[in-house]
């Protein structure tokens, strides 16, 4: 119990201290964090899912923070403060940057060879960041009061932009099979999990976020094999699971958009079943 | 500030004309500026980012290599990243405006001189520009510090330059003939710090 007493001690004060505007750093002794996403992914833990407007900052790197780094041969000692992520909002933001780097585009292809093993390489480090970094977003979202939407609802709409952008620029005809398999199934996964959300009907700006993203998806992918394959094995059965739903009426668009865009594999729902 | 201003000044004739290498340059035009050293470097003005900007980037130094001038480049960057990224624009009596200026000057200089000298980026960071006892190459500080500023100014077009440096930052290496020393390797350095390696 007093332990209890006092963790919620702890608890309270970052509530209060996150309100009123400080930095809010990962000091507890028992959270560990090696890179900015798995402090992103800690914070779930501590469930913050309240902390809009907190600035989010990572302690010293002295502490443990970037630990990795003596593995790769640099000094822990890189620097002495902390690093400032900013707002949730913000810190996503920068993963996405970060993210975004290792996927070879149109401008990046100049200096790259796509089939280069290392670029290979770099591309799933990437898919897979992205994919935990929207399992966070998602987190936020989901477990987040209404009143709260604020933090992660732009966060979302970050992550659908990324989609489309990442469709424009790693989706392209050209783009090898596999690539287009892994990304379509990491995105397509994603906006999938967000039919799912149960209030997605009272945010419009994500609905339409959504849309948009799963517009691209099926304009970039055409009708590409890649694309019936992941939408029988990811979106379909969802929809099947939602249909009933409250917020399918909602979802009308989505499904207007897909069927408008890829007439050989349009989802004959019924809306009024 | 820092809009449009890349051709002013600039003639391809003159440069023709003008030309002198690289260590001439540096010796006349950013030898001053690495002199300052330290607490001094903090005294440099935005003013000399801007023309340090100006003379990289639409003066006659627009398309010259400074291959031959790594270490000079190498101090460049560290200078500019103590002198004119860090300092606090409330107490330095800047306002707003005006630092954010100098940051987008700043940052356009070490885009430059990424990408005229990207050896400079393997290169020990000067310990003593930069006031940290540590060694360690200048693609690490200047990663951490990018991080650090990406935030530090919410705004899209410094977030905008800062992406634009991490990208000639990670494919500098694959630019390169020569493999870069002691398997240094700028991507697993920024996938530490993003995502684990």
């Amino acid at each position: 119990m007093a332990f209890l007493s006092r963790r919620f001690c702890v608890l309270a004060q970052q509530v209060r201290d996150a309100h009123t505007g400080p930095t809010l750093g990962l000091r507890n002794g028992t959270l560990t964090s090696s890179d900015i996403l798995q402090y992103l992914e800690s914070l779930g833990v501590l469930e913050l899912k309240h902390f809009s407007t907190a600035i989010l900052s990572v302690p010293a790197l002295g502490e443990s923070f970037l630990g990795s780094l003596n593995r790769l041969g640099y000094p822990c000692r890189l620097s002495d403060h902390s690093m400032t992520l900013g707002t949730f909002p913000q810190a996503v933001s920068l993963l996405l940057l970060l993210l975004d780097i290792f996927v070879p585009n149109s401008e990046t292809d100049i200096h790259a060879n796509k089939n280069d093993s290392l670029v290979r390489l770099n591309r799933m480090w990437a898919l897979n960041g992205y994919w935990r970094l929207w399992k966070v977003v998602f987190f936020w979202l989901r477990s987040s009061p209404s009143d709260m939407h604020q933090c992660a609802i732009p966060a979302s709409l970050q992550f659908l932009a990324s989609v489309q952008n990442r469709c424009n620029k790693e989706l392209p005809l050209s783009a090898p099979v596999p690539s287009k398999t892994e990304f379509t199934y990491v995105w397509l996964q994603s906006l999938t999990e967000l039919l799912t959300l149960d209030c997605l009907n009272k945010l419009p700006a994500l609905h339409l976020g959504l849309s948009q993203s799963l517009r691209g998806l099926a304009e970039c992918l055409g009708h590409s094999e890649t694309f019936v394959t992941c939408m029988e094995d990811l979106l379909l059965p969802v929809l099947v699971d939602v249909k009933n739903d409250v917020a399918f009426d909602s979802l009308e668009l989505c499904l207007q958009v897909i069927n408008a865009l890829s007439k050989l594999y349009t989802i004959h729902v019924r809306l009024t079943d | 500030m820092a809009s449009n201003r890349d051709s002013e000044h600039w003639h391809p004739a003159a440069e023709q004309k003008h030309a002198e290498p690289a260590s001439s340059f540096f010796a006349v035009h950013l030898a001053p500026h690495i002199a300052s050293q330290g607490s001094q470097a903090h005294h440099l003005t935005r003013e000399t980012f801007s023309q340090l900007r100006q003379e990289l980037l639409g003066g006659r130094y627009r398309q010259l290599r400074l291959d031959d001038s790594v270490t000079d480049v190498n101090k460049l960057v560290c200078v500019v990243l103590k002198a004119g990224l860090e300092p606090n624009w409330k107490e330095d009596g800047l306002n707003r405006k005006d630092f954010k200026s100098q940051i987008t000057d700043c940052l356009d200089i070490i885009q430059a001189a990424v990408e005229k000298a990207p050896q400079c980026l393997t290169e020990f960071a000067d310990p003593e520009i930069l006031g940290k006892g540590i060694r360690a190459p200048l693609f690490a500080w200047l990663v951490l510090r990018l991080i650090d500023l990406f935030n530090a100014w919410n705004c899209e077009d410094v977030q905008k330059k800062i992406g634009d440096i991490f990208l000639s930052i990670v494919y500098s290496q694959s630019k390169q003939v020569r493999p870069w020393p002691n398997g240094l390797s700028v991507p697993a350095f920024l996938r530490a710090c993003t995502a684990g390696s």
